[in-house]
């Protein structure tokens, strides 16, 4: 017999009975559950990983070339054919390419998150109606896989950034990673957990879903800049944008990744954008375990109807 | 028997339970045990309706229940097997799965001791893309190993799947039968105490089943509990030392295995006998349907209920078809014995002829009939114009009792002669050559 045994149930096991302190214990009993089914987690996501490049010819070199391509794209429009200048003299048509993809890169790891999480529970119908496991671990998949596209893009980025940008593109923000990761995972999963709760009672969730994400992401300072002084027609929406999460999350890893090669554009520090992140970071998680916990009993049920 | 509750296995210290179950006071002795055990399935008229429930937490109410499982109370004892037995739609599989829990109960409850493994679908997460080695790893990673555990097994797996040779080639190149064998292979090295089967041990081919079956009993020899929920009444009684029939989500009976299931088909048997030709109201309005149908005797036309083996008879079935342009149909008629053996059958589509119109009758000639002594169901089937979907099957109103004249044995009669040959001449009567001349020969035609 194995060493591990999640499988075995403990005492009766009746109609699920969903009260206050079941929403809150989420909150501990869902990582207990992550870290007691760990090796199943890790298997899905090395699987979904792989899945992504199964059968092409450059195999693991995928995650690399396509930030690479995207940068090079970003670098020859936005620096060449925009003029866009970012940082240090020196840096020339580099500079706003790094400043872009970095916004993109935290853009696209989460709209991939919660885009795939949103239909997670649908797309393995057959392993939630057929298998016992738990199924709201299922989430963990898109977001354990695209928070790994995430680290790829940027590992690509502060090398790019490192040799275009010298100097002037520092490592000092880079202490707070960890918070940051922790936020930027919390958030995603809650979100996560919560559409993929959702599509699982409307099924329109996921094509609104598409379109919310499309304006979302012109609603973030990705491709333009949160400053009056370069943009000011943005004066009287500063508020709204400020307001925005994923503003926070995106200056966030920004200056974390670019340190002071953020700063142009910063009309915060990284504290303050961790501060005005952090609070929706948690309620999205609380969000994301409470719909998972309310609606675990009957997910399958709602799954195959 | 019993009906409504079950209890198998030594009897320890009992106390009434909240249902008014008797129930066990330790679980040491048992493997399962479930008291008032009830399943109600929500169904929604629209999604909106199923939307609008859940955002006010149930506030607005827009669905109908549907219950499927209704106080079911057993207790199986460690090294038990337990068949389940029933109709579609009985219950048996939300009973399955609520034990499995991949559905909670509404009603009632359960405990299962030890480690619980199910198999109710092989294969259920295979990746097409992965090789069958990572497919079995990561199926045994599913039921509850470790990587580690796994990856020890895996080998073992894949050779008992005999599947050694194609390991690394990706499942999808597979057949079906190739898929399930690894599928219950990677399933069964998880080593569970007790065992959930939805009908999936009897996979690949009939040597691959003999291995399945042993498997599965070497597994009960070993100690472990087994629940089979099987349409196979055979198998059931085979695997199982006890079953639970279940009919319209209650417990219709339980006990031994042999009993229950032959109380079971019996019921299935006075089924049949309710849609014979004039008892099926069943049947769409606007789909074809047969009407009448007698067995006559050919030389004088008058209906029968018993015939001889050898006389020429006639099957007249009288047969509407309200849409013959949309329902194109073929007609088909199978003769069955007690056992459920269908000793011969006919149907216009292998014959090439073809029900024309909206009303006629249909004149089946049996010259000699074959079928030696005994009673069978005759059997009527309207089929789609390709002879596959049945738009109608039913039996005549009564058994048709064939009198056998010899004493032949066995199903049919064979037109058959003896031809009759002197021995060959020689040292060695019984030795295999062709006789060098031709011998005396007499034929004797039955």
């Amino acid at each position: 017999m194995s060493q591990h045994v999640p499988y075995v149930s403990r005492g009766w096991i009746g109609p699920d009975r969903v009260g206050l302190f079941e929403l809150i214990a989420e909150l501990w009993r869902y990582p207990r559950r992550a870290l007691a089914h760990r090796d199943l987690v890790g298997v899905w996501v090395r699987r979904e990983w792989r899945a992504r490049f199964l059968g092409t010819a450059l195999g693991p070199l995928w995650p690399f070339v396509q930030p690479l391509a995207l940068f090079g794209v970003y670098a020859f429009v936005f620096g060449e054919l925009f003029g866009l200048r970012v940082g240090a003299p020196g840096v020339g048509v580099f500079g706003g390419a790094v400043w872009i993809f970095a916004g993109v890169l935290v853009w696209s790891s989460f709209s991939e998150c919660v885009s795939r999480a949103s239909t997670i529970f649908l797309e393995h119908r057959n392993l939630v109606l057929r298998s016992a496991f738990p199924s709201d671990l299922l989430v963990l998949q898109p977001v354990l896989c695209g928070m790994a596209t995430l680290f790829v893009g940027a590992g690509v980025l502060c090398c790019v950034a490192a040799f275009v940008a010298g100097d002037s593109l520092g490592w000092s923000q880079f202490a707070w990673v960890g918070v940051l990761c922790g936020l930027h995972f919390a958030w995603v999963l809650g979100l996560s957990l919560a559409l993929a709760c959702a599509q699982v009672v409307l099924r329109d969730t996921a094509g609104l879903l598409g379109v919310g994400l499309t304006v979302w992401m012109f609603a973030t300072p990705i491709f333009w800049v949160a400053d009056p002084a370069v943009l000011p027609a943005i004066e009287p929406w500063l508020g709204w944008v400020e307001a925005n999460p994923m503003h926070s999350l995106v200056e966030a890893w920004r200056w974390t990744l670019l340190g002071e090669g953020a700063a142009p554009f910063a009309r915060a520090g990284l504290s303050e954008h961790l501060l005005r992140f952090a609070p929706w970071a948690f309620g999205a998680l609380v969000l994301g375990l409470g719909s998972a916990r309310v609606l675990r009993a009957q997910l399958s049920d709602e799954v195959a109807s | 028997m019993s009906s409504g509750r079950f209890a198998i296995g030594a009897q320890g210290d009992h106390a009434t339970g909240a249902q008014g179950d008797r129930v066990i006071a330790a679980q040491g002795d048992f493997a399962i045990e479930a008291q008032g055990l009830g399943k109600v399935y929500r169904r929604w008229d629209g999604p909106w309706a199923r939307a609008l429930e859940s955002i006010t937490r149930g506030r607005v109410t827009g669905h109908r229940e549907v219950r499927a499982l209704a106080g079911v109370s057993f207790q199986l004892p460690r090294g038990g097997s337990l068949g389940l037995v029933g109709s579609n739609g009985a219950g048996k599989s939300t009973l399955l799965k609520l034990l499995a829990q991949t559905t909670a109960p509404t009603q009632g409850r359960f405990r299962t001791s030890g480690r619980v493994a199910s198999l109710l679908e092989l294969g259920a997460g295979f990746h097409p893309g992965f090789s069958a080695r990572e497919n079995a790893l990561q199926n045994a990673v599913l039921l509850g190993l470790s990587t580690r555990a796994a990856r020890s097994r895996v080998a073992a797996a894949l050779e008992f799947a005999e599947l050694c040779d194609v390991a690394d080639e990706p499942v999808g190149t597979f057949s079906t039968g190739m898929a399930m064998r690894l599928g219950f292979a990677a399933a069964m090295c998880v080593e569970p105490d007790v065992l959930l089967l939805d009908e999936v041990f009897a996979v690949g081919d009939l040597s691959f089943q003999k291995k399945c079956v042993d498997r599965l009993s070497a597994f009960r020899a070993g100690g472990g509990t087994m629940i089979l929920c099987s349409h196979a009444l055979y198998d059931v009684r085979q695997m199982c030392d006890e079953a639970l029939w279940l009919e319209g989500g209650a417990v219709a009976a339980c006990g031994d295995a042999c009993e229950v299931t032959h109380a079971y088909a019996a019921s299935q048997r006075a089924k049949e006998e309710c849609q014979r030709v004039d008892g099926d109201s069943s049947q769409r309005a606007d789909w074809p349907r047969i009407t009448e149908a007698e067995v006559v005797l050919s030389h004088s036309g008058l209906p029968a209920r018993s015939v001889r083996t050898g006389e020429d008879i006639e099957l007249r079935i009288t047969w509407e078809n309200p849409d013959p342009r949309e329902h194109p149909i073929q007609l088909g008629v199978g003769f069955v014995r007690g056992d459920q053996t269908l000793c011969a059958a006919v149907a216009t589509h292998h014959d090439g002829v073809r029900l024309a119109g909206e009303a006629g009758v249909a004149v089946l000639r049996l010259p000699r009939f074959a079928l030696l002594a005994g009673t069978f169901l005759v059997k009527l089937y309207l089929f789609d114009d390709a002879g596959v979907f049945r738009y109608q099957e039913l039996a005549l109103k009564h058994d048709l009792v064939v009198r056998g004249e010899g004493k032949e044995v066995g199903l049919v009669h064979l037109d058959h002669s003896w031809r009759l040959q002197g021995a060959p001449e020689g040292p060695n009567p019984w030795a295999l050559r062709a006789p060098e001349q031709a011998t005396p020969t007499a034929e004797v035609v039955s």
